[in-house]
């Protein structure tokens, strides 16, 4: 913990090169700090309490948008999930080529739970986005450049994950892993699509929705707790897979040595 | 578990409750406000009932607007809740199946007299680890 405030002190008082050193040192320190923290019920109540928080600056402190009124605040949400959903898919994508390189099967784990947060965050995307276009362009949707590149990259996940369970186990995590990496090149063509196809619905980025502080400020605060609620659910969701794995060796090893 | 889904639900039922209290303008107030108007323009009094009755469609309609986004809102919000609760919901389950699996192994093995799962785990982590 104290390793934490010492990096977050560091990179308030010295700048962030100086701290980007200081954490490339003692990494590996701040990583068991991480670990512990989460591990501990803290982490729950670190989450819970920024959600509190975000909820307050949603709709207490900033300010009604001028053109969408009230119905811009769903944006808080589906715009940090959209951002998230990159950085999720972009860790799916880190793994997979570790372990396409190392054939650790951690790296695996690792790989195909954030690949599953990924697709939960996706599906928030795509259901809340929707719920806004319906009131901002009168239809539910429209085949739109980056409505349907969220789409395929959606359908590009799920189909991971019918991979997964058709191969067997031996063929599962290379292949996994080479579809992880096909799949991540379709994030950015989802984030440039309203450059590339020119599409007029979609704002593109940049939009007047940041000119006002208190909503960038929230948007901010929102994005944050949807990064730590991530990372939760990383740890969360690798520890399960984990023991999992575990069982089944040990159960293996139970099955040999009683037959 | 259980407290994160019933503190989140008690969050979402707030929302809901405060985006169906839309807040309506008091009539006292509609009608000082127009009489206001009206004394110091020069609408003649016989015009009065034309203007509050504009007025009043005005403000009707202004609620009315406002209703339906506060439902949009709050679509998509209960949306998004009800994807995250979904996915505690599996993730608990996939833990409690887990545990229950490993417990009946337990078993299993301490009955065939084997290494206890301890034993079994600390084995697998010196493998892992070499």
């Amino acid at each position: 913990m104290g390793k934490i405030l010492m990096a977050i002190f560091r990179v308030c008082r010295q700048g962030f090169c100086s701290s980007l050193r200081f954490v490339a040192t003692e990494f590996r320190e701040i990583f068991s700090a991480l670990r512990i923290l989460y591990e501990s019920r803290m982490a729950f109540a670190i989450a819970a309490a920024m959600f509190f928080i975000s909820l307050f600056l949603i709709f207490g402190y900033a300010e009604v948008e001028k053109t969408m009124l009230e119905v811009q605040k769903i944006f808080y949400l589906h715009v940090s999930a959209a951002m998230t959903v990159y950085l999720v898919f972009g860790v799916n994508f880190i793994f997979s080529i570790k372990y396409l390189i190392k054939r650790k099967p951690d790296d695996d784990l690792l790989a195909v739970s954030a690949a599953e947060i990924g697709l939960v965050f996706c599906t928030i995307v795509l259901l809340s986005g929707p719920i806004w276009a319906k009131y901002a362009w009168n239809t539910w949707w429209n085949w739109e450049a980056r409505l349907t590149s969220t789409l395929v990259l959606w359908l590009m996940y799920v189909g991971y994950f019918i991979l997964r369970s058709a191969l067997a186990e031996d063929n599962r995590k290379l292949y996994s892993a080479v579809l992880g990496i096909i799949a991540f090149f379709n994030v950015p063509i989802v984030h440039f699509a309203t450059k590339l196809w020119k599409g007029k619905l979609h704002p593109a980025r940049g939009t007047k929705f940041s000119e006002e502080p208190t909503i960038l400020y929230t948007w901010i605060a929102v994005l944050v707790a949807f990064i730590v609620l991530f990372s939760l659910l990383l740890i969360l969701q690798y520890q399960i897979k984990k023991t999992e794995s575990r069982y089944e060796v040990i159960r293996r090893k139970h099955i040999e040595e009683t037959s | 578990m259980r407290i994160v889904i019933i503190v989140s639900f008690l969050i979402i039922v707030g929302l809901v409750f405060l985006a169906i209290q839309v807040p309506t303008l008091d009539q006292k107030k509609i009608d000082a406000a127009i009489k206001e108007a009206i004394s110091q323009s020069q609408v003649a009094t016989e015009d009065e009932d034309t203007v509050r009755q504009t007025v009043t469609l005005s403000i009707d309609k202004l609620e009315k607007a406002q209703r339906t986004r506060l439902k949009y809102l709050v679509s998509a919000y209960l949306v998004i809740w009800l994807v995250f609760m979904l996915y505690l919901v599996r993730l608990g389950r996939q833990q409690q199946a887990l545990d229950q699996r490993l417990a009946q192994l337990e078993q299993e093995t301490s009955d065939s007299g084997e290494e206890t799962m301890i034993d079994s785990y600390e084995s697998i982590d010196r493998t892992h680890s070499e």
